[in-house]
């Protein structure tokens, strides 16, 4: 039995070593230096209580972007989720069309964040695409410039994140429905029901751990968004998408005080704690084991 | 009556299908690569037309060069080879020894270990850390970074896929005078082939695609991947694009998942789709 032990610490030492020194010593790490004046190039990290958190709250900076950060989050979850969702239902089947329509819907996935960025900082220019095909309706004159906008900018913005995201969640959304059993769908069908009354009463409960997957992806993926906010809006229009992971990067290449831009991340550290948790775990409680 | 209606709704569907297909995914995709094609005079107007004067060879050539493309593609590979080979490998070990044996210590340490899906890295820390180690802006510096915060994904999907191999298997090895070490080697190891591919497709998108931690991590535009290099090319010029270089710059970054996805589009869609519901 000791001998037993001693290859199971040996089998789990390398993996647990990397996490250890790369991803929870950096977390703890957040806890000590929000607290100190640590920079670039300080050589004499002193303790200074709470002014890095006073700092970042300078005319209310950080509850500002923690709105702004929850709103762009809930829109992402909303729009991959929803689009996801729909076209998994659509697609549901495998037959030959579905699974080009699924390998087309697919292909944003292989574009980085920042290059749907990019490809999308374009096309919502005034003398854009969107506009071009609006303006070719009768009667309309667009000029709308969608990232000059401090009401709409953020959900055009969350629509990119979205748009780059959705193929996957269908893929899973798929593979979730594939699981549920023929029988169950042929008899709610034998029984009369409608599409929506198989959805909400037989698929939508057995779909849970799919649901988990891609709410639990979709929610830690946009709250710290940070490449797509990069390349399309820099913060911009006055502030209006300046989630909290660009405040850091302000932070971060603004000041000589790092500590103010880990005091950001250990803001986001408990939002993501605080309603990650209980989300994911009454998304694991509402699965239903078959 | 009834199937007659059935058939309308069925066509109405494709015909849905195909108007969002067109305008969320073609329209993007095809203005991308027709204006990268014009020069620039043309590009100022973006618009759908087809180029009166292709300069295709001009803007990939001025992109591959200027924008540092041939080395950042040779960085990108690098680290996605490696950090999602010692992740895959590393998981796996672990994830045998979670799926198999049950004590407190172990659950717990399984719960740190897959913490780091949930909660994300702290990434200006890590430069604390990665300078008290002496490898802050350099390749290995980079790589075991990933190492570090992809495991647990690997750990996560491959402990579920360890609880479905019959332990039976184990069991008569083990009798057969067989060790630890040969029984996951010789036997597990080579069953855990469809969640390593799993694992494998989702940390080469992830990692291949990744911006932020090089940029943090990373202080030299020669271990560059090929995103930041993206980055820095199309930052020349923020306020005022020259489109027809960044459209060319985002396709030839974007070429080789592309190539990877046509090539294995197979397995990649089963892989991720079995990922998901099975962990």
């Amino acid at each position: 039995m000791k001998k037993f032990k001693n290859i199971q610490v040996f089998f789990i030492v390398p993996a647990l070593l990397f996490i250890l020194v790369f991803f929870i010593l950096p977390n703890i790490y957040n806890f000590y230096y929000s607290f100190t004046n640590w920079g670039p190039s300080t050589t004499d990290i002193k303790f200074i209580g709470f002014s890095n958190f006073l700092s970042i709250s300078k005319n209310n900076r950080i509850f500002k972007d923690i709105w702004i950060t929850l709103k762009y989050s809930f829109f992402v979850m909303f729009f991959m989720n929803t689009a996801g969702l729909g076209l998994a239902l659509a697609l549901e089947k495998n037959t030959r069309i579905n699974q080009l329509f699924r390998i087309l819907f697919f292909t944003p996935m292989l574009f980085s964040t920042l290059a749907a960025g990019y490809i999308f900082k374009a096309i919502y220019l005034p003398e854009g695409p969107i506009n071009y095909f609006l303006n070719l309706i009768p009667g309309v004159n667009i000029h709308f410039a969608y990232l000059g906008s401090m009401e709409y900018t953020l959900i055009f913005v969350a629509a990119i994140q979205a748009w780059r995201w959705t193929g996957l969640n269908m893929l899973v959304y798929i593979a979730g429905l594939n699981t549920i059993p023929s029988a169950l769908i042929e008899a709610s069908k034998i029984e009369g029901a409608s599409f929506w009354q198989t959805f909400k009463n037989v698929k939508f409960p057995l779909l849970g751990p799919a649901i988990t997957f891609c709410i639990a992806t979709s929610f830690i993926g946009s709250i710290s968004a940070f490449d797509v906010i990069m390349a399309v809006t820099q913060g911009g229009p006055g502030g209006s998408t300046e989630v909290l992971n660009y405040f850091v990067f302000r932070e971060f290449g603004a000041s000589s005080n790092w500590g103010s831009a880990v005091a950001i991340s250990l803001v986001l550290f408990f939002i993501i704690c605080i309603l990650g948790i209980p989300l994911i775990s009454f998304l694991r409680k509402r699965e239903i084991e078959l | 009556m009834k199937n007659k209606r059935e058939r309308i709704i069925h066509i109405i569907k494709y015909i849905v299908l195909m108007i969002i297909l067109f305008f969320v995914i073609i329209i993007p995709l095809y203005m991308t690569v027709i204006n990268s094609f014009k020069s620039a005079k043309e590009v100022t107007r973006l618009n759908m037309r087809l180029p009166i004067d292709w300069s295709i060879i001009d803007n990939y050539r001025e992109v591959l060069i200027e924008g540092k493309l041939i080395r950042g593609f040779g960085n990108s590979l690098l680290y996605s080879f490696f950090s999602v080979g010692f992740c895959v490998f590393f998981g796996s070990l672990a994830a045998w020894i979670f799926g198999r044996f049950k004590s407190k210590y172990l659950t717990l340490l399984y719960f740190l270990s897959i913490s780091g899906i949930l909660v994300p890295p702290a990434i200006i820390t890590s430069i604390k850390v990665e300078r008290m180690l002496g490898i802050y802006g350099t390749y290995i510096g980079m790589t075991l970074f990933y190492i570090g915060i992809f495991t647990p994904l690997v750990i996560f999907f491959t402990t579920g896929f360890v609880k479905t191999i019959p332990i039976e298997l184990e069991e008569a090895a083990r009798v057969d005078g067989a060790n630890s070490g040969q029984i996951f080697f010789k036997i597990i190891f080579p069953l855990l082939r469809p969640v390593q591919l799993t694992s494998v497709i989702f940390l080469t998108i992830f990692i291949w695609n990744d911006f932020i931690y090089p940029f943090y991590l990373l202080n030299k535009a020669y271990q560059y991947p090929m995103t930041l290099g993206l980055y820095n090319f199309v930052n020349q010029y923020f306020m005022n694009p020259r489109w027809e270089l960044v459209f060319a710059d985002v396709i030839l970054v974007s070429l080789p998942m592309i190539i990877f996805y046509i090539t294995l589009h197979r397995q990649i869609t089963s892989g991720l789709m079995s990922g998901a519901v099975k962990g």
